[in-house]
């Protein structure tokens, strides 16, 4: 049964990458069902302590969702689904159970502008009517914002901490004590913002310094659209049979690994990101894990009239149908028939899902295809080294005493500041499975503990499945150094909070053709 | 309600609306993929069946060899293996009568190195000989050129040798294996033919 479910899991990854698709991106459109659902589909899942020069007492944790935009998608553009929870969950004590979970709710007023036509008001079909920057909100049809709440302690059951409490206490303006923040709109062109850096300018005025319960440092908040931060050249990896065979095992430098564009370069995501702080977000343990997830409520009524405010009727529990923690799991790890099992599932109940990391598909396809110039798989199962690196944490670093899918960063070891740091992140820091902090390249910063931005998780991901983390006796190609030849790394964010980019104009100076 | 405007589709949802209200209002999640969602959906109305709903799909046309998947390119190859090369079932049956321990071989794609037919053995001690079956000697030999070119730099333990129409690569050589892997090639290089 286990050779069979190999062998399926086999065939499942060999007709996905003969059939072609845009589903090697981190976790973009991943999963069946979430096809249907764009706006509560997560992206990626970013955890890092802070680079930011003066910051690195803070916990970056970035969630994105809502693949794949094009920046020119009007008139109704990227608002997110006002009817979904977006949840971030932090578990810090090692149980794989989330005992901080941050949840954004998101409302999208219509301002209702019109324009007279032959003596009555006619409601426009436009997103904007004129220039908008954060002062001058005249023009702006569409107004989105948002609240984020934090519920100590296991959803399961929301139990409050202290009685006389509500479990969803708000985070409110540091400034103002809002509990409403404001979203800035999608970068919908530079008529509308004016010429760079007029959206940049326009975002920046809506990251907020938030108050958070219970917590005596403030922490940072931004809800917008950024533009795509994961880099990946679909057609090297997704359509290996006719990929030049060189290019995927010829990584042996930065420049063979940046030999093409990322193919989703020219799109955008809306980012969730929060500045949290160590102190108090942290247990007792010096290593936290996190992973996002998106609720629907589970009925929906599709009204024969609908309006703005009331498209559908929606009610019942909130649902989980999206999750995300560690890259390219759901993606290029669970087969087809159990990755929307695994959207909707919990950490706390990965075992399930085990013998995907166990028994990899990835490595045989590889070798399939690269074998007749020496690749071979490991021969190696279970593979500990990849249970280690999705399931655990690696011992010494961020193993947290759990078992399940879940990002594990130690908070305790150093951060590495932008210029520095190596898109192959933590990796480096590994000899043939050794942890060898001393390695030249060593970066304990990055990815697999925590990820940030500019950790190419193709390239660490690729080699790691190929066995990097095992003795080369079992592992024959496990020093290849093997590249979809896209590259991401640190220079392509900012130096700062939130650190993706500013997303794509739809129109004008800078919009993709 | 404009939504429930209808008499019966106002008693359908009043009813789903209330037993999902009566639900729970903490956060559900699938336990696993066999838990049953408490949500029913036995009362919804259904539509009936369009013609060819339940028809079995159809299938697909005959591929152009250009676009053949991973599978069929491997048929293909098993089925046109070049006469009068040497065969990697050669190799492994005269390695292990060296006392050479192959634990795995498999099949692989000789697209890769524009070969006719490619095969992996990997020995207990992580060697990989692959032997790939080429149209003419003067193929494989070429093969190995190119093999060295594409891949010399990212995997630079790797050895060639040629046997007639055959090219065998010998990977992940290294200190330890040097000996096995002058095995390997002084055992192809005495196979014949097939």
């Amino acid at each position: 049964m286990q050779s069979m479910k190999r062998v399926c899991s086999m065939m499942t990854l060999v007709v996905a990458a003969t059939t072609g698709g845009a589903a090697w991106a981190s976790s973009h459109r991943e999963a069946p069902f979430i096809t249907k659902n764009p706006k509560v589909d997560s992206t990626d899942f970013y955890m890092f302590r802070s680079y930011e020069p003066g910051r690195d007492g803070f916990v970056t944790i970035i969630a994105n969702y809502l693949p794949l935009q094009d920046a020119y998608g009007g008139p109704n553009y990227f608002p997110l689904d006002p009817e979904a929870a977006y949840d971030i969950h932090i578990d810090n004590n090692g149980d794989a159970k989330e005992d901080l979970t941050f949840r954004f709710n998101f409302r999208n007023d219509l301002a209702r502008l019109a324009v007279p036509a032959g003596g009555q008001m006619t409601p426009v079909p436009l997103h904007n009517i004129g220039m908008v920057s954060a002062g001058n909100l005249g023009a702006l049809n569409i107004r989105e914002s948002y609240t984020v709440r934090v519920g100590r302690g296991d959803l399961k059951d929301e139990k409050p901490l202290l009685s006389g409490i509500q479990f969803w206490e708000s985070l409110t303006n540091a400034q103002t004590g809002d509990r409403r923040f404001a979203k800035p709109s999608d970068n919908v062109g530079t008529k509308t913002f004016g010429p760079a850096p007029g959206y940049e300018n326009y975002a920046k005025a809506h990251i907020y310094n938030v108050r958070i319960p219970r917590c005596n440092t403030n922490g940072r908040l931004f809800v917008g659209q950024r533009r795509e931060s994961f880099a990946v050249n679909l057609g090297t990896i997704f359509d290996l049979v006719n990929a030049p065979a060189n290019v995927v095992a010829g990584g042996v430098d930065r420049a063979s690994r940046n030999l093409v564009p990322s193919t989703i370069a020219d799109k955008n995501i809306t980012t969730l990101a929060l500045e949290l702080p160590i102190s108090c977000v942290k247990g007792q343990s010096d290593v936290m894990a996190g992973w996002t997830t998106a609720k629907v409520k589970q009925l929906r009524i599709v009204g024969p009239d609908a309006s703005y405010e009331r498209p559908t009727f929606e009610a019942g529990a909130l649902t989980q149908i999206s999750r995300l923690s560690m890259p390219l799991v759901n993606e290029v790890v669970i087969g087809i028939p159990d990755k929307d099992a695994f959207s909707a599932a919990e950490p706390r109940n990965d075992a399930q899902f085990a013998s995907y990391v166990t028994n990899p598909s990835l490595p045989e396809l590889l070798e399939i295809l690269f074998g007749g110039a020496g690749v071979a798989a490991p021969n190696l199962f279970p593979r500990a080294d990849l249970v280690a690196a999705f399931l655990t944490g690696v011992t010494g670093v961020n193993a947290n005493g759990s078992t399940a899918e879940m990002q594990r960063l130690n908070v305790a070891l150093p951060v590495t500041p932008r210029g520095q740091q190596n898109s192959l992140g933590a990796a480096q820091c590994f000899v043939f499975g050794v942890p060898t902090p001393t390695n030249p390249g060593c970066d304990l910063g990055g990815f697999p503990n925590g990820r940030r931005p500019g950790d190419d998780v193709v390239d660490i991901e690729l080699r790691v499945a190929m066995g990097f983390l095992l003795p080369q006796n079992v592992a024959p190609a496990g020093q290849v150094p093997f590249t979809d030849a896209s590259l991401n790394e640190d220079a392509q964010f900012d130096n700062a909070f939130p650190y993706l980019v500013t997303p794509l104009p739809g129109a004008g100076d800078g919009a993709p053709n | 309600m404009k939504l429930l405007a209808s008499g019966h589709r106002r008693g359908a949802v009043a009813l789903l609306a209330a037993s999902l209200l009566g639900c729970r209002g903490a956060d559900t999640s699938r336990q696993s993929p066999s838990t049953a969602s408490p949500f029913s959906t036995a009362s919804l109305p259904v539509s009936p069946p369009l013609p060819g709903d339940d028809d079995p799909a159809p299938p697909s046309p005959a591929p152009l060899p250009e676009n053949m998947s991973l599978v069929e390119r491997l048929a293909r190859e098993a089925a046109s293996r070049p006469a009068g090369a040497v065969r990697t079932e050669a190799l492994v049956e005269a390695l292990k009568a060296r006392g050479i321990a192959v634990t795995r071989t498999r099949q692989v794609l000789g697209k890769t190195l524009s070969a006719r037919y490619c095969a992996i053995a990997v020995t207990a001690a992580g060697l990989v000989a692959s032997v790939c079956e080429f149209e003419s000697a003067d193929e494989a030999i070429a093969a190995a050129k190119d093999s060295e070119q594409r891949f010399g730099a990212p995997m630079p333990d790797r050895r060639f040798f040629t046997n007639g129409k055959s090219l065998l690569t010998i990977a992940n050589v290294r200190d330890a294996v040097e000996p096995e892997a002058g095995a390997v090639a002084a055992t192809f290089a005495g196979l014949s033919s097939t």
